[in-house]
C-alpha cells in the first residue's frame, strides 16, 4: 500500500488483490476491500475506533490532548455515546444546515470572484480553505474574522490519525489550541447565547442532558473534525469533474444533480481512503481468525468501487441511482453526523462553478498530505473556461 | 400516522432509535425498522423530530 505501484494506480493494484480476495494483509494489518466487509466491520461492536491506539501510536498516552480524543463522541461507545450522539444530531441534521446555505452560497461567490481574469487559481487558497472554516463559523456563532485560524487549527489537531511519533508535538499543540479556543467561544457563547450549536449543547447541558464537560468535547470534536475533511473532498470532487467534462456539461445543464453528483464523486474519488479498527479481543470475520489487537482497514477508496454494489464502478455517472452511499462518512454507530453540512458545502462550491464557467480542468498535480488516512490537498492548480472559449 | 424507512438510504446511525427506542429499533442487518408501522399518537412530535434529525434522510411519514 505504501509502494510506488500503489502511489500510481491505487484502483489497479486494488482491482488485482480483490480479485483474489475481499480480505488482505498489509504492513499495518487486515484490509477490508469490499463494501459488505467494510460496512460489516465498521458496525460490529466487537472492533472499536480505537483513537486510544492511535494516539498511542502517536506517543500520547496521557495528557489534555488524549482526555479529550479518548472521550470523544468518535471514540466512546454504549451510554456516553448515545448521550453524545442524540445532543449532537439535531443540530447537524439536514433541515438544520439548509439554513445555512444561502451564507454559504455568499460565500462562495464571494471567494470565487476573486480568481484572476485568466481563470486561473489554486484551489486551496482560493476556496477549501474557507468554506469549511466558514460554515463553522456560522454553525458555531465564532466570529467570521476567524476563519483561517480555525482552518489551521483543525488541520494540526488531527494528524493522530496518521499514527507517526513524529506527529505528537503537532497533535499535542494542535488540540490544546482548539482547547483554548472553544473555551474562549463557550464562555462568550453563555454570556451571549444565540441560535447556535454551540449554545444549543449549553442549554443541553443546563437541561441535563449532558455534563459540561461533554458539551466541551462536543464542541472541540466540532471544530477538530469539521475543516479538513470536507476541505479535502471539494478539491476531489473538483478534480473528478474537471477530468469528466461530459459530466461536468450535465451538471451545467440539470442544477438538481449537484447533490447526487457529490454523492457520486466522493464515492469515486474519496478524500478520506481508509478508517481503521481494532479487534482488541480478536475475532473472527468471513472464517479468518483475527489475531487480539490487530488494526482492520475499512478501505473506502476499494469499498466505494466495489462491483458487487456499485456498476461499472470506475465510471463517474453523477446522474447514478446510489443503490448504497459511498462509505466516506462510515456506517453504523459512528456515521458522521456532520455529512448533512459536508455535502451542502461541496453541493454550494459545485453550483457555483457550475454557473459561472462552461469546463474547468486541473493545471497540475494535486499536493497532498495525510495519505492512506485523511488526505489534505495543499495545492490544486485548477483553470476555469468562461462561456465562448473554444477548448484547446 | 405511519412512519417508513427507506432501507437502501439507511445507514445505521440509530439517530432514530436513540429519540424514539418505542418506535424504531435496528434489525439484525442493522438497518432501521419500525417496530409498529401504525404511530401511536402520544408519540407523533417525537417521530416527528426522529425524521427531521435523521442524517441521510431515510425516514418518512406517509399519512
Amino acid at each position: 500500500m505504501y509502494s510506488t505501484e500503489f502511489a500510481k494506480d491505487p484502483h489497479a493494484v486494488i482491482r488485482e488483490v480483490r480479485a483474489e480476495s475481499p480480505i488482505a494483509s498489509s504492513e499495518r494489518g487486515i484490509e477490508l476491500l469490499s463494501y459488505s466487509l467494510c460496512e460489516q466491520v465498521l458496525r460490529d461492536p466487537r472492533f472499536a475506533v480505537g483513537f486510544d491506539e492511535m494516539m498511542e501510536a502517536t506517543g500520547i498516552t496521557a495528557g489534555p490532548a488524549h482526555e479529550v480524543i479518548v472521550n470523544s463522541i468518535n471514540n466512546t461507545e454504549g451510554e456516553h455515546h448515545r448521550r453524545l450522539r442524540q445532543a449532537i444530531a439535531p443540530h447537524l441534521a439536514p433541515r438544520a444546515v439548509e439554513e445555512l446555505r444561502a451564507r454559504l452560497r455568499e460565500v462562495v461567490e464571494s471567494r470565487l470572484a476573486e480568481v484572476e481574469a485568466d481563470g486561473e487559481c489554486d484551489l486551496v487558497e482560493t476556496l477549501t480553505q474557507w468554506l469549511p472554516a466558514t460554515a463553522f463559523c456560522l454553525l458555531t456563532g465564532a466570529p467570521l474574522a476567524d476563519r483561517q485560524l480555525i482552518g489551521e487549527l483543525s488541520d494540526k489537531a488531527q494528524r493522530f490519525f496518521e499514527m507517526k511519533p513524529l506527529n505528537r508535538e503537532d497533535v499535542e499543540a494542535g488540540l490544546a489550541d482548539v482547547e483554548a479556543y472553544m473555551d474562549e467561544l463557550l464562555v462568550a457563547r453563555e454570556r451571549d447565547p444565540g441560535d447556535d450549536v454551540i449554545s444549543g449543547l449549553l442549554l443541553s447541558e443546563r437541561n441535563g442532558e449532558l455534563t459540561r464537560n461533554e458539551a466541551r468535547n462536543l464542541s472541540i470534536i466540532l471544530l477538530a473534525a469539521s475543516t479538513d475533511t470536507t476541505s479535502g473532498q471539494i478539491t476531489f470532487t473538483f478534480a473528478a469533474l474537471a477530468d469528466d467534462p461530459e459530466a461536468f456539461r450535465q451538471l451545467r445543464a440539470n442544477d438538481n444533480l449537484a447533490k447526487n453528483a457529490v454523492l457520486e464523486t466522493a464515492r469515486y474519488s474519496p478524500g478520506l481512503w481508509t478508517a481503521p479498527r481494532f479487534a482488541r479481543e480478536g475475532g473472527e470475520i468471513e472464517g479468518h481468525a483475527i489475531e487480539p489487537g490487530t488494526q482492520l482497514n475499512a478501505f473506502f477508496l476499494a469499498a466505494n468501487r466495489d462491483p458487487e454494489v456499485f456498476e461499472e464502478p470506475d465510471e463517474l455517472k453523477i446522474e447514478r441511482k446510489l443503490p448504497r452511499p459511498p462509505l466516506n462518512w462510515s456506517s453504523g454507530r459512528h456515521f458522521c453526523p456532520g455529512r448533512p453540512l459536508a455535502v451542502l458545502e461541496i453541493e454550494e462550491a459545485v453550483r457555483a462553478v457550475a454557473r459561472r464557467w462552461r469546463r474547468m480542468r486541473l493545471l497540475g498535480p494535486i499536493e497532498s498530505r495525510g495519505a492512506p488516512y485523511i488526505v489534505a490537498p495543499t495545492k490544486a492548480p485548477i483553470g476555469f473556461e468562461p462561456e465562448g472559449e473554444v477548448a484547446t | 400516522m405511519i412512519v417508513q424507512v427507506d432501507r437502501d438510504e439507511c445507514i445505521g446511525a440509530a439517530t432514530c432509535v436513540n429519540e424514539v427506542p418505542a418506535v424504531f429499533e435496528l434489525d439484525e442487518e442493522g438497518i432501521a425498522r419500525v417496530i409498529a408501522p401504525e404511530v401511536d399518537e402520544a408519540m407523533t412530535t417525537a417521530v416527528e423530530d426522529a425524521v427531521s434529525i435523521c442524517p441521510v434522510e431515510a425516514l418518512s411519514i406517509v399519512e
